[in-house]
């Protein structure tokens, strides 16, 4: 119960929103400007979602928005009989919401290849498209548009909406769905290789956020009771940014305020009539200049917070946790079969035209260790990125136990059972170390999108498993007290370790180490040695390590595989490799002819 | 046979206006990977600086002939738009540049928006005219009519950018230029001033579009609003040229004009805005990189 305590409160509110219009204490224009409230916070907080949480760059919101008012209208004005109007008005916006989220796969579709700047085109050049057919569809009334509508929006109806939203998307963005959403918005290469399948991710925040904005307009269209193409321009996207920006980037709360302040600002500067239109975009550039994050940056009300997720909420949850070693224990080493585990034949890779990989071929048998070293630049990470799907090879197969990997997406490459990690440390660095960890769950998340929104028992009950596994591997790695701390502040070596800990969320047969003892000093090393091979045992994992430095690979790898200009020059054990002649060339220059 | 040369030649008149512009986005972009959004309002300021101008030279007890009027218009249009480009850059483009590419994009919505309204609120909303700069004259060659604006702005349009092409590909200041857009970060330890390259990048873009708006008010009515449908059609040319590609510009901008005056003949005329967003969408999805343009890897 106490989750739901806050919108318990906001509802118990509600007779208010009802009895203060109908007792007269607030007068028609005092209810419009809360109304336009209300709808600009829905209007911002579902964009928020796209550009706050999910770091893509959509600028044309307005165009959801006119979807929503057109699809809204058309059902109180074509669809229902007028009478029935008051009735089927709920109807009549979820249905304008539907047709905006449909209106949102189609600019989720073209964000799967494009991001950025090129993706901002593509929202804004649909806000011009849905406007410009809109303006050309005579039946909807063309450039002068639709009129008639009832006044069927009241406060009351508003309110409901708003706390409906800010419900749903609070439910979103602390489900494991969500927090790929913030996944991909730290880093969307990072994100699909610990499982978060993120076309889908895309997908569903689209379609999510379109909807909201479509309801918004389906309110806005009966509170003005006229709407036409132009009111849903441009001018009205940069509005809902102005928004979206001033209350704070990932933040609900800032959603809320971002929106209440504009709209009542705008609603004082009214005497000043053009001037205020001048005044808008100056607050946006200022503001971009001195306060990027916006009023609240990513902090949130604890109001908005469910209750297991705050602060204390993780403290408890991990003093109840502990670190029970032999509870994950995976078995120890996996024997030894006959049939290889991962078998690469023939791996091929040009970069236009640069070769980076030629033929390499490894078998990988349950339960070794394996090591592929060679000098910078030999291809080493990029034969780690065609097994794992971020480059598809030009020419070779990948078999890992039995079935073709070449040509699968990153995200189903990890879930079969093979996790990374990265030579770079590419953690979410603004995302908690719990969330780091929980993210790598993605593939595994059993409930739906649907139970997720609703935060339905089944959906909680199994955040809470996940929650349990995650704190209990980092009490595993001895992170545990950094739980609820950005990931971005750990130092170095933690994050090494985090890392690690990150990709056995993953559930992982195969672990690919990429240069784990980069920038690690000898009894560093050592210690990290030792580590590998605990995590071998009590994992039950096979592990293949890329190194370039010798020590590192000499002292725990049983088999080792050399690279050099993308080529293998040598294979062997640690002792072979370390006489062979090619390997020495390689690593020390030819040798002098005296 | 002669009203398919007339179009031919209506589409080089508004392609050569597009181009200029997209010669702008196109430096800003290549120069910063920035969209400068606010570049189609900077040009809607040239058109107003030519209008006040050219109505005081007129005015004046001077009593100039027409090429002088001409230059020195074109002139004060020119340098007005620069230093405008170049404060804007210096005010709010420069604290951004270490800030993510959103906030960049979203200030230079904000200044977009910002010169229309202010403009409209100060001079106001109605369209007006240049005064006639040069006589309005016009040829006639076999059946095809040809107005002294229309040729004035295809073959000066044709002059700047050949200009444009041989500043970056030949002089000192665009090797600069091209070694920014290269490495920004590499090219100050050759000596070359980033910040200095960068503005001038803006001042430059700015006056070619000056000089696009100087030919266009000659022909068309203006208004403060006037550089969001023309801004974004060059944008479009630009992308469809391949953005960060000074040719490709050029390229873009003959095909967005040809768009214009073609798309009437098979379609209501309300839907040329369509086209050429369609067309927008289709080069992004398919070839972001454009005509000209080459892609670029992913790196992990």
């Amino acid at each position: 119960m106490r989750r739901w305590r806050g919108f318990l409160i906001a509802l118990a509110f509600l007779p208010l929103a009802v009895l203060l219009p109908r007792w007269g204490l607030l007068n028609l224009y005092q209810q419009q400007v809360l109304m336009y409230v209300g709808i600009n916070i829905i209007l911002t907080a579902s964009l928020n979602l796209v550009n706050g949480y999910m770091g893509e760059f959509s600028v044309g919101h307005a165009a959801f928005m006119a979807v929503g008012a057109y699809g809204a209208s058309l059902m109180t004005l074509w669809v229902f009989p007028r009478e029935w109007g008051p009735l089927v008005f709920p109807l009549a916006v979820v249905a304008g919401g539907l047709a905006a989220s449909l209106a949102g796969l189609v600019v989720a579709i073209p964000s799967f290849k494009t991001r950025g700047d090129y993706l901002a085109i593509v929202t804004l050049a649909f806000n011009m498209i849905v406007k410009s057919v809109l303006e050309n569809i005579d039946a909807v009334g063309g450039p002068r548009g639709l009129m008639g509508m009832s006044r069927l929006t009241s406060v009351a109806w508003v309110y409901i909406w708003v706390l409906l939203t800010l419900f749903v998307l609070r439910n979103y963005i602390y489900s494991n769905y969500g927090r790929g959403t913030q996944a991909i918005r730290e880093d969307e290469t990072a994100a699909a290789l610990v499982s978060v399948n993120t076309r889908q991710v895309k997908v569903m925040t689209f379609m999510l956020s379109s909807f909201f904005a479509g309801v918004a307009g389906g309110l806005f269209a009966h509170v003005l009771q006229f709407i036409n193409p132009r009111s849903f321009g441009i001018l009205k996207s940069t509005d809902v940014l102005v928004m979206v920006y001033l209350g704070g980037i990932g933040s609900l709360t800032g959603s809320v305020l971002g929106a209440t302040t504009f709209t009542v600002v705008l609603e004082l500067l009214r005497p000043l009539q053009v001037w205020r239109w001048v005044i808008g975009p100056l607050l946006l550039v200022l503001l971009m200049i001195f306060r990027p994050r916006g009023m609240m940056g990513l902090r949130e009300l604890k109001l908005l917070v469910p209750p297991e997720e705050r602060p204390e909420g993780i403290r408890a949850a991990l003093a109840s946790a502990g670190a029970d070693p032999a509870r994950r224990a995976g078995g120890g080493v996996p024997a030894g079969g006959d049939r290889p585990l991962l078998a690469v034949r023939g791996l091929t890779h040009y970069f236009d035209g640069l070769r980076a990989v030629w033929d390499f071929n490894l078998e990988v048998f349950p339960g070794e260790i394996i090591g592929i070293i060679g000098p910078n630049g030999a291809g080493k990470t990029t034969v780690f990125n065609l097994i794992t799907g971020v480059y598809r090879p030009t020419a070779g197969s990948v078999l890992f136990r039995g079935q073709e990997l070449v040509g699968r997406p990153a995200h189903e490459i990890i879930r079969s059972g093979i996790a990374r990690t990265f030579q770079t440390i590419r953690l979410f660095k603004d995302l908690s170390v719990l969330d780091n960890v929980r993210i790598a769950r993605y593939a595994r998340v059993r409930y739906s999108l649907w139970a997720a929104a609703l935060g339905t028992a089944a959906a909680r009950r199994e955040e809470e498993e996940i929650r349990r596994g995650a704190l209990e591997l980092l009490e595993l790695f001895h992170l545990g007290r950094y739980a609820d701390a950005p990931a971005r502040g750990l130092p170095y070596g933690e994050q090494r370790r985090l890392e690690i800990a990150r990709a056995l969320a993953c559930e992982p047969v195969l672990l690919l180490l990429d240069e784990p003892a980069a920038g690690m000093n000898p009894s560093e090393i050592d210690a990290l040695l030792d580590h590998i091979r605990w995590v071998r045992e009590h994992f039950g994992l096979t592990v293949v390590l890329i190194e370039h430095q010798m020590r590192v690979v000499m002292g725990i790898c049983e088999r080792i595989t050399v690279l050099d200009f993308g080529a293998t020059i040598a294979e062997g054990s640690p002792a072979e490799i370390q006489r062979h002649p090619r390997v020495i060339e390689a690593y020390l220059g030819e040798a002098v002819v005296a | 046979m002669g009203l398919a040369v007339q179009y031919l030649l209506n589409a080089l008149q508004v392609g050569s206006v597009y181009a200029l512009i997209a010669l702008g986005y196109t430096m800003v972009y290549g120069i910063l990977t920035m969209i400068n959004f606010a570049h189609g309002d900077i040009f809607m300021v040239s058109t107003y600086i030519a209008f006040f101008v050219g109505v005081a030279l007129l005015g004046s007890a001077l009593q100039l002939g027409a090429v002088p009027v001409f230059l020195a218009t074109m002139l004060a249009a020119v340098l007005g738009t620069a230093t405008l480009a170049a404060v804007i850059e210096r005010v709010a483009y420069k604290p951004l540049r270490q800030a993510p590419r959103v906030s960049a994009v979203i200030t230079a919505l904000g200044v977009g928006l910002f010169l229309e309204n202010f403009t409209l609120a100060t001079i106001g909303p109605e369209p007006r005219f240049l005064p006639p700069l040069v006589p309005v004259g016009r040829i006639v060659l076999g059946g095809v009519v040809i107005s002294t604006v229309q040729a004035q702005t295809i073959v000066l349009s044709a002059l700047v950018m050949l200009l444009l092409d041989t500043i970056v590909r030949r002089t000192m200041t665009g090797m600069a230029m091209r070694a920014v857009s290269w490495d920004k970060f590499t090219a100050p330890l050759m000596g070359v001033p980033v910040d200095r390259i960068i503005t001038l990048t803006f001042a430059l873009g700015a006056s070619i579009a000056a000089v696009g708006g100087v030919l266009y008010g000659m022909a068309y009515t203006i208004d403060p609003y006037m550089g969001i449908r023309i801004g974004w059609w060059a944008f479009i040319s630009a992308v469809v040229g391949g953005i960060g590609n000074i040719r490709g510009a050029m390229i873009g901008g003959y095909i967005l004009g040809a768009v214009e005056i073609f798309t009437p003949i098979l379609l209501p005329s309300t839907y040329r805005d369509f086209v050429a967003f369609s067309l927008l969408l289709v080069f992004l999805i398919f070839r972001p990189t454009g005509i000209l343009g080459r892609p670029v890897a992913m790196k992990v």
